[in-house]
């Protein structure tokens, strides 16, 4: 019967996301592009939202708790690289940073033409950070700030237990929150000077606390990709190169402990999601009507950007308080929390390569050429202007295919937690009907036309 | 809130059952229970349960070689008991996704042209 169902279910998951896929192929009109959308938009993104609670329907078939485990325990490991690689790996990093700074101040000013600002924005934050959770999490290794801060002594001083995964929370909101607001993508002394203040801090961070509890709790970039990296196939374990199905290791006790880093993973969402959320009409029109009655911009920006935050972290303890309720449990909230949160990191990383790949393939030209001669760029470095229309299609099935894997990891975690298997289906109501507003939410930015955001003088690349 | 209680009877146990009960006990959530409520604690890990039912289910799937025969035999009723509520609520599961499928191909129908 069991077998049975999960073949169903096997066979059918897909097929839904087949059937979506066409409607979706063409109602996609993404960043500005003039293709006409064929399907009304609500219709186009109730069908995301709908497509995600099918995927929880469907995954309520799968009851058997003998095979979700064989499902996530499936893997094997593989040698570790040598220390050689290692070796090389710090010092690959510390010239990137060591280029990405020079060029920075030395290039030409124009963003698009300098190293600076394309290694940043499109080799690093666009590509290498699909990389963390595509094939594994370099970053421990290849951090240049860490092989930076491991030169310097150590005072060794014990990291306050009480605050926990804070630091890195807030230090998460305050880098977007430059990255949002400032010139950032454009100015490529700024982000020279400000690649240079956060190696000063995390130096300053590694003397006090030691390099491992700095980058291991507080540093905000190495937690982020700390995370990606447990939704990653390639894990460095004492073994070696340890190789599971993408999302696995977020079934794993542990992945995630404590209040603070259940909204440090609600954060790593909110994030990605504002910086999209920035560039689209409706937040124009808002903000130019705020402006207009007299607050002044900035605050603008930061009071939504702080209320949005809010709105995230309350829907997520509000689903967590349904699972509690529908799951009949007396496990603690933060518990629940704890294990439904890796589930969020799917979603992210989905909405994450959504976001960029249309970008990354189009301005990756541009990278190449200008790295060939950094000091003298071309006046107009290439980019492609026009990338294939199912390029559009794939960053949508991207979204979604996050989108099931997080269901699927939900599902799983409910079952480890409730001994009732109906209890641990109910529990999921809450986490599935925000991941359907999610999905609708994140559907919308990514396919609606871009717009530069008003009164930040910024445009980006 | 239940803490430090985990283990406690593995001790009487035989030695290969201790490590089986130590790494569920370490493994158990937190819990709390709200004021006025009657849990029901597992003797064998200190875990925390609600309603009956789920109190059996929690015993047999964590603690089964532990269990005399009427707590085995309470905790397969229990489980056949959950697996006739799951069959009603694939029947509603499979209902809501043939609803979702043909609402969303008759939306498509009348309206995308």
């Amino acid at each position: 019967m069991a077998l049975r169902v999960v073949l169903i279910a096997a066979v059918a998951a897909p097929l839904v996301a087949l059937l979506s896929e066409p409607a979706i192929a063409h109602a996609a009109a993404l960043r500005g592009s003039t293709s006409s959308v064929e399907v009304p938009t609500w219709l186009f993104l109730t069908t995301g939202g709908g497509t995600v609670g099918a995927s929880f329907l469907l995954a309520s078939f799968v009851t058997d708790r003998a095979f979700m485990r064989s499902i996530h325990d499936w893997g094997f490991t593989l040698p570790a690289p040598g220390r050689l690689l290692r070796l090389g790996g710090q010092l690959v990093g510390l010239a990137v940073l060591a280029a990405t700074v020079g060029i920075g101040y030395l290039g030409p000013e124009t963003g698009y033409r300098n190293l600076a600002i394309l290694v940043v924005w499109v080799g690093w934050w666009g590509g290498y950070v699909a990389s963390t959770y595509l094939i594994g999490n370099t970053w421990p290794t290849l951090n240049p700030f860490r092989t930076v801060a491991s030169l310097l002594p150590s005072l060794d001083r014990p990291y306050p237990a009480r605050l926990g995964a804070w630091p890195s929370v807030a230090g998460l909101l305050a880098l977007i929150w430059i990255e949002v607001v400032s010139p950032l993508a454009d100015d490529p002394r700024l982000l020279a000077t400000t690649i240079g203040a956060y190696t000063a801090v995390s130096a300053a961070g590694s003397v006090v606390y030691g390099t491992d509890t700095w980058f291991g709790r507080v540093d905000p970039i190495s937690r982020v990709f700390a995370l990606f990296g447990q939704f990653a196939p390639l894990k460095r374990t004492d073994d070696g190169l340890s190789l599971r199905l993408p999302g696995g290791a977020l079934t794993d006790r542990g992945a995630v402990s404590g209040h603070a880093e259940t909204v440090f993973v609600v954060a790593v969402l909110y994030v990605t999601t504002f910086d999209g959320f920035v560039g689209t009409g409706l937040w124009a029109r808002l903000i130019t009507a705020v402006v207009e009655i007299g607050v002044p911009p900035l605050a603008g920006y930061l009071g939504a950007y702080l209320v949005g935050f809010g709105l995230f972290v309350a829907a997520f303890w509000w689903a967590i308080s349904l699972a509690r309720r529908f799951g009949r449990t007396y496990i603690t909230q933060t518990a629940l929390a704890e294990r439904f949160a890796p589930s969020l990191v799917a979603i992210a990383a989905g909405y994450h390569i959504a976001h960029n790949l249309g970008f990354i393939l189009g301005v990756a030209p541009s990278l190449a050429v200008v790295a060939a001669s950094p000091l003298s760029p071309p006046q107009q470095p290439p980019v492609l202007t026009t990338l294939p229309g199912w390029i559009a299609g794939l960053e949508l099935a991207f979204v979604l295919v996050g989108h099931f894997i997080a269901v699927w990891i939900a599902h799983a975690a409910a079952y480890e937690l409730l001994p009732g298997r109906l209890e641990a289906i109910k529990s999921q109501y809450g986490i599935t009907l925000v991941m359907i507003a999610y999905t609708i939410i994140s559907l919308w930015i990514v396919t609606t036309p871009t717009v530069t955001p008003p009164f930040l003088g910024g445009g980006g690349v | 809130m239940s803490t430090g209680r985990a283990g406690d009877d593995s001790e009487a146990q035989n030695s290969s059952d201790t490590s089986h009960t130590q790494a569920t006990a370490e493994l158990r959530p937190e819990t709390h229970v709200p004021d006025g409520e009657n849990p029901r604690q597992c003797p064998h890990c200190g875990f925390e349960l609600p309603a009956d039912d789920q109190f059996r289910l929690h015993l047999g799937l964590n603690h089964y070689d532990k269990l005399d025969d009427a707590d085995q035999q309470a905790f397969r009723d229990a489980y056949q008991q959950e697996e006739a509520a799951l069959t009603r609520f694939r029947i509603i599961a499979l209902g809501g996704l043939v609803v979702l499928y043909f609402g969303f191909l008759l939306i498509y129908a009348l309206l995308a042209t």
